[in-house]
């Protein structure tokens, strides 16, 4: 009987030291509600990005020491962050791309920041493009709700020592003379297409890329697509031809076995379309051949490239808007954009910059910057950019179904159609 | 008979070298992806893609392990220390609550008992992705965001796959003799003591083989440590190898990933091969006299 | 002192019965009281909040859900792409047990003798269990390769054509099988492992003197003595099996940003990877939680039918 109570005692105290646990005060962030204190700062990108964030606002940390910045870089940022805000403790400054932007915009869940950027000195309207703000601003009321922090736009790299070798000039000196057009583009990648390296390498889950050239008026607003109409259905075709009928770039099966961007390191691509961010880290991989880019090749005399676009948002339930907001203002303002230029890692959003030597000269002597922003008209892509996430999914499941074979494109685009106009119903 | 018998064992050894043979081939199979973790934590960015798999690196960067301990930006110590505090606490505390549950399941009679076991097996059967967004309602109310207690509390009461120690044990404890608790009542031992004086040593088997999967859970945990933890300072190892994968596959830092993931892993070999040696031997059976 | 035992008065009897009963259920009490406590509390409230949020229709992040009833209910059985997955991970479930299940447990048979360098063997069979999915993927994606693969190479033997295992929606799913097993194969290898171990030496040594063959020694002492092994290891199993969610996301993302992760065609999308792509990247966590019900619900049926059937075959005592 004593040992059973000895026992008996010794997990009553066990249980009860445990239980006492779930009632203890526990640890919770500081709770500051002035212009100064901490600032939680969420973004992706992973231990690299972050390195290079605070980079950026070391200089700002200096010139405000009752500012404290506390960046976290979680994996799953889409999930940590949902659960964030509706747990009613989001951070104070967040990473918001598209189709996240419309999310939580939708939501009601972001803090309207036109009242900021009125009153800032530092943020100055007029040198963004307008384009740029309106995506992030409200339809209805033209209040801002998240600023732009850089962009992107797809252009194509090239090896220019494989047009070397070829005896071919190379896509910059035909960009100059006013020769780059979508015939020659695909003439010379066929011409670099061997059984061991492709001519383009291009992958057609980014479709959406070349659909201007055909089909410039496929969204109509932010309530109507149009994907079943002859030009959209080109479009497509285009895209499926780049492999099945010019035969210059790899299937969808042999990019599952490597990527593109692995290719084009390796040497096994001619020419890459993608984005600005393959620069940051093809410049960190000190690549073992000569590389340049130019902008998207001419149709009819225009040419069209996809954007992408983040922006620093502040949730309504911050608990520091004031410090967030000189945060987002410095950010974006004259000094941070010049840093985010000379990190090569996207492109400023400050026009003024953008259009400075400090962009044009940087990455390495000789790059090309100017390709990325040589092409103004991007519209109609930033309209597309206010569908939800189930849209973007919806259109490259079904447009899978082409580029590996399994339909044709006028049935899958017919059967999109419906798709489409069935979730716009919801 | 003479030759018979040398029959007989050329036949075995034939039999069991083939299997032998092959076991050993099924192994080279297993430790593939292990051995490509390893040859890409010591190659740079643009050669861990080349296909197919270069297994023996062209230049073998040793700068990799350096930097995840040396640089300022990954805390890898400190991610270590988190995490072994976090498995201490909470193998203590499953050890103590969920032997008792599983023999309390296995051998005690009491109203509800099935009832509760089932509540303690739904625990398995509900996935934690539609728990996620509640379970951090949850606790943030306790005000246990960022603290230890809620990495170590729940499971050692059974909850998020703490009922898979307590099914396993309560099969063992079923599994043992109904005269084993009549001996010890004879000689004047009640419940408690019955528990853990002479029950709990007859299911070492079992012990070794949870040692070695709650150890493995609780060192590689993700997800309920990703909702519960935004403090960096405070992340465990799974958070800290995470941070090295980007949101575009194409940057994530491939090398250091490997680099970090195969430090992550050899503590769990260690307890695997350190546990082994309980199954080594046969139990003979004892107790009764 | 014998009569004393045997032949108890029936009154005092029913009363000491009833002191050591009442005792029995005090501290079957106290034994499982922390653990259903701590369920109930942490559990509890997440799981109700999930049932109560299966009618509504609301995004984790919006403000105002509207109630639908069963509506989410309804949309589920006329959904293609759910039904899809609920027949993928049947599939998926049937093919582990009915293969991984058995392979654990022959290697587990196998490992039982001594050998060379027998613990390590068991290491490496151990460390797929143990390795990152991403390395895991990673490879797997060169092994199950249509034009470079090991998997092809070696059915290249047998003068089988070469599949491809990653874009063919037919053999998407088998693929994603075979690898699942090769990961999960030493998991139960070391529970049955312990189990073997757990049977004592006598019982065989016994049968040997009665002129026992092995088969007979396996089927008649070996598997019943293993039983209750064998049925935790098909419940847990089971259970885990049909939650599978990350396999498939990291096999088939091929290196790209634009995936669900679902395979060619949706050939491997899963119940749970559904409710997740539901849940978080299209904004219907209502449906998300609807579909974790129906889940919920399949494998208490499923527990508890073979938690019934498990008095046929499952021998605890000896």
């Amino acid at each position: 009987m004593k040992n059973g109570l000895k026992f008996l005692g010794i997990i009553i105290v066990f249980t009860v030291l445990y239980s006492l646990s779930v009632f203890a005060g526990g640890q919770e962030e500081a709770k500051t509600a002035k212009a100064s204190g901490t600032v939680t700062f969420m973004m992706w990108g992973g231990a690299t990005e972050k390195q290079v964030v605070q980079g950026y606002l070391a200089p700002f940390l200096a010139k405000n020491p009752d500012i404290k910045v506390e960046i976290s870089t979680p994996p799953n940022y889409g999930d940590v962050l949902q659960t964030m805000v509706a747990g009613g403790t989001p951070p104070d400054v967040c990473y918001l791309g598209f189709p996240e932007f419309v999310q939580y915009l939708k939501a009601g869940q972001l803090l309207d920041l036109e009242k900021y950027a009125d009153k800032s000195t530092i943020f100055n309207k007029k040198d963004f493009s307008p384009a740029h703000l309106a995506s992030f601003s409200d339809r209805k009321t033209g209040d801002l709700y998240s600023i732009p922090k850089d962009w992107s736009t797809y252009v194509v790299y090239y090896n220019d020592d494989m047009f070397r070798k070829a005896g071919l000039p190379s896509p910059l000196e035909l960009y100059n003379k006013g020769e780059w057009t979508m015939d020659k583009f695909i003439e010379v990648a066929q011409k670099l297409t061997t059984d061991k390296t492709s001519g383009l390498l291009f992958n057609q889950g980014r479709w959406k890329t070349f659909v201007p050239y055909f089909a410039p008026n496929w969204i109509k607003g932010v309530d109507k697509l149009d994907v079943n109409t002859p030009q959209f259905i080109s479009a497509v075709k285009f895209v499926d031809d780049l492999t099945t009928k010019y035969k210059i770039n790899p299937s969808v099966d042999q990019f599952s076995d490597m990527s593109p961007a692995d290719r084009f390191s390796q040497q096994k691509g001619a020419m890459y379309i993608i984005g600005r961010w393959m620069t940051m880290r093809y410049i960190k991989s000190d690549l073992p051949f000569k590389w340049n880019v130019v902008p998207m090749p001419k149709k009819n005399g225009k040419a069209h490239t996809w954007v992408d676009m983040v922006g620093y948002a502040v949730m309504k339930d911050a608990k520091n808007p004031d410090a967030a907001w000189k945060v987002i203002e410095y950010l974006t303002g004259p000094e941070g954009q010049a840093a985010v230029a000379r990190s090569g890692h996207a492109i400023p959003i400050r026009l003024s910059i953008a259009n400075s030597d400090i962009f044009l000269n940087s990455v390495r002597p000789g790059f090309n910057n100017e390709a990325f922003v040589a092409i103004k008209d991007a519209a109609p892509i930033l309209v597309f950019n206010n569908f939800v996430k189930i849209f973007y999914d919806t259109m490259g499941k079904e447009l899978n179904n082409v580029f590996t074979g399994r339909k044709t494109a006028e049935s899958a685009c017919a059967e999109l159609q419906k798709k489409i106009d069935k979730l716009l119903k919801e | 008979m003479r030759y018979d018998y040398i029959k007989i064992v050329k036949k075995l050894n034939i039999g069991s070298s083939m299997i032998y043979i092959m076991l050993v081939a099924g192994a080279v199979f297993m430790i593939m992806p292990f051995l490509w973790m390893i040859s890409s934590s010591l190659k740079d960015m643009e050669s861990v893609f080349i296909f197919p798999p270069q297994w023996i690196p062209r230049k073998i960067i040793l700068n990799n392990y350096k930097q995840l301990f040396s640089s300022s930006y990954y805390n890898f110590g400190r991610y270590y220390i988190n995490t072994i505090i976090v498995v201490i606490l909470r193998l203590s505390g499953m050890f103590v609550f969920c032997s008792m549950a599983a023999y309390g399941f296995a051998r005690l009679e009491f109203p509800l008992k099935n009832i509760f076991f089932m509540i303690v097996l739904a625990t398995l059967m509900l996935p934690i992705q539609v728990l996620m967004v509640p379970l951090y309602f949850e606790m943030r109310y306790f005000r246990w965001i960022n603290t230890f207690r809620a990495l170590v509390i729940p499971q050692a009461l059974g909850c998020f796959g703490g009922a898979f120690s307590i099914f396993l044990l309560r099969q063992y404890f079923m599994a043992l003799p109904k005269d084993l608790e009549d001996a010890a009542e004879i000689d004047g031992c009640n419940v408690p003591r019955t528990f853990y004086s002479i029950m709990l040593p007859q299911v070492k088997t079992a012990y070794a083989a949870l040692a070695i999967f709650t150890f493995q859970g609780t060192w590689n945990d993700f997800v309920w440590p990703l909702i519960v933890i935004n403090n960096p300072k405070k992340y465990v190892i799974s958070l800290g190898i995470s941070m090295f994968i980007s949101d575009r596959a194409a940057l994530t830092n491939w090398p250091l990933l490997m680099a970090s993931s195969v430090l992550a892993l050899i503590p769990i070999i260690v307890v695997f091969m350190f546990f082994q040696k309980y199954f080594m031997r046969n139990l003979v059976m004892s107790g009764i006299k | 002192m014998d009569s004393d035992v045997i032949a108890v008065p029936v009154g005092s009897g029913k009363t000491k019965m009833s002191l050591r009963r009442k005792s029995e259920i005090i501290w079957g009490f106290i034994f499982v009281g922390p653990v259903v406590l701590g369920i109930l509390t942490f559990m509890a409230f997440p799981t109700f909040y999930g049932f109560y949020i299966s009618m509504f229709k609301w995004s984790i992040i919006g403000k105002h859900p509207l109630f639908i009833g069963f509506g989410n209910y309804v949309k589920l059985i006329n959904d293609p792409d759910f039904l899809k997955a609920f027949w993928n991970t049947t599939v998926y479930v049937a093919g582990i047990i009915f293969v991984c299940v058995p392979l654990s447990l022959l290697l587990a048979y196998l490992f039982n003798k001594k050998m060379p360098f027998g613990e390590t063997l068991k290491v490496a069979y151990y460390l797929p269990v143990i390795t990152m999915m991403v390395a895991v993927a990673m490879v797997w994606r060169w092994v199950l390769s249509t034009d470079y693969g090991i998997l092809n190479y070696f059915l290249g033997f047998f003068g089988i054509k070469k599949i491809a295992w990653l874009s063919d929606p037919r053999w998407a799913m088998p693929g994603l099988i075979i690898m699942s097993i090769w990961k999960g194969v030493g998991f139960n290898m070391v529970l049955f492992i312990a189990g073997l171990k757990n049977i004592p030496e006598m019982y065989y040594e016994a049968a040997d003197i009665d002129g026992a063959s092995s088969s007979r020694k396996f089927f008649q002492i070996t598997l019943p003595l293993l039983s209750p092994t064998t049925l935790f290891i098909l419940l847990t199993t089971m259970m885990n099996s049909f939650q599978i969610f990350s396999q498939a996301l990291i096999l088939f993302s091929g290196a790209s940003d634009n995936s669900t992760g679902a395979g060619p065609d949706n050939a491997c999308n899963t119940i749970v990877l559904y409710l997740y792509n539901n849940a978080f990247k299209w904004s219907s966590a209502g449906y998300a939680a609807s579909q974790a019900v129906i889940l919920f619900l399949v494998l208490v049926i499923l527990t508890v039918v073979q938690l019934k059937l498990q008095k046929r075959w499952v021998h605890y005592e000896v």
